[in-house]
């Protein structure tokens, strides 16, 4: 499958965490990360995210660790829109970035803010005493790249798993992901969510 | 103030070098020439754990990579 691990996510395959409590979060996305390397999954990224990746682990693990963690992130991506190895994309890119950017635009204003559906209640993470759903632009810059390339989608962040889910994108929330779904995730497979 | 235009040959000038510099940036995805093994992800991955133990509060430093 073609996927975009969010930074969130590859910040929790990038170090092994001192609490107990996230070990499962880097234990499933570990996997994941696995899958990548071996070419199982396809990893797409856009620019921003090996930006907040660095930034994220250099807190976690000091600059000369991180360092060395960014290297692997950035061998395992096979494209950090808009800079791709493949010679076509990149012509591509330069051309529909203007596109891409308009339609951030248009999707900031359209998902931004969303109120949550009464129905979708026993989702996993879904919290009853909030009414509204926010996504800021990181958010909806990397949610239109993913509606682009039509990629399977994963993050730790609820709002906006919850809010590409809504927009019909083939996401997941990896808190709420069982080992088991993880597993078939990494087989290249879909599976049920939520 | 009369609006500034570039020549079709310009443009097509400014398209290649752009395509240079993207092809220069391109080594940021995908360098499938140097192929990254499970083992040596895994070896650096054993390397963090000293270095999270000695983080100031790691928790809350995975919890969001976006504030928003």
């Amino acid at each position: 499958m073609n996927i975009l691990l969010d930074s969130d996510v590859l910040i929790y395959s990038l170090h092994i965490p001192k609490d107990k409590n996230l070990l499962s979060e880097h234990i499933k996305a570990r996997e994941l990360f696995d899958s990548v390397i071996e070419r199982v999954n396809t990893l797409y990224l856009i620019s921003t995210i090996p930006i907040e990746v660095a930034a994220g682990l250099t807190k976690i693990v000091g600059r000369k660790i991180a360092e060395n963690g960014i290297e692997k992130l950035l061998l395992g991506a096979t494209e950090i829109y808009p800079a791709s190895m493949d010679l076509a994309s990149n012509v591509v890119h330069t051309l529909s970035l203007r596109a891409y950017f308009q339609t951030c635009i248009e999707n900031a204003l359209n998902l931004g803010k969303i109120q949550k559906d009464e129905k979708d209640s026993l989702v996993p993470g879904f919290k009853g005493q909030y009414t509204e759903v926010k996504i800021g632009g990181v958010d909806i810059s990397i949610l239109r790249y993913v509606q682009l390339k039509d990629l399977v989608f994963i993050t730790n962040d609820w709002s906006l798993w919850y809010i590409s889910w809504k927009a019909g994108v083939r996401s997941y929330w990896l808190k709420g992901l069982a080992r088991k779904q993880v597993h078939t995730l990494a087989k290249g497979r879909g599976t049920e969510f939520p | 103030m009369e609006r500034f235009q570039l020549s079709p040959d310009h443009e097509l000038t400014l398209l290649k070098e752009e395509m240079k510099i993207l092809q220069k940036a391109g080594k940021l995805g995908g360098k499938r020439d140097l192929k990254l093994t499970i083992e040596e992800y895994h070896r650096y991955l054993e390397t963090t754990r000293k270095a999270v133990k000695e983080a100031l509060d790691p928790t809350e430093l995975v919890v969001s990579t976006r504030r928003r």
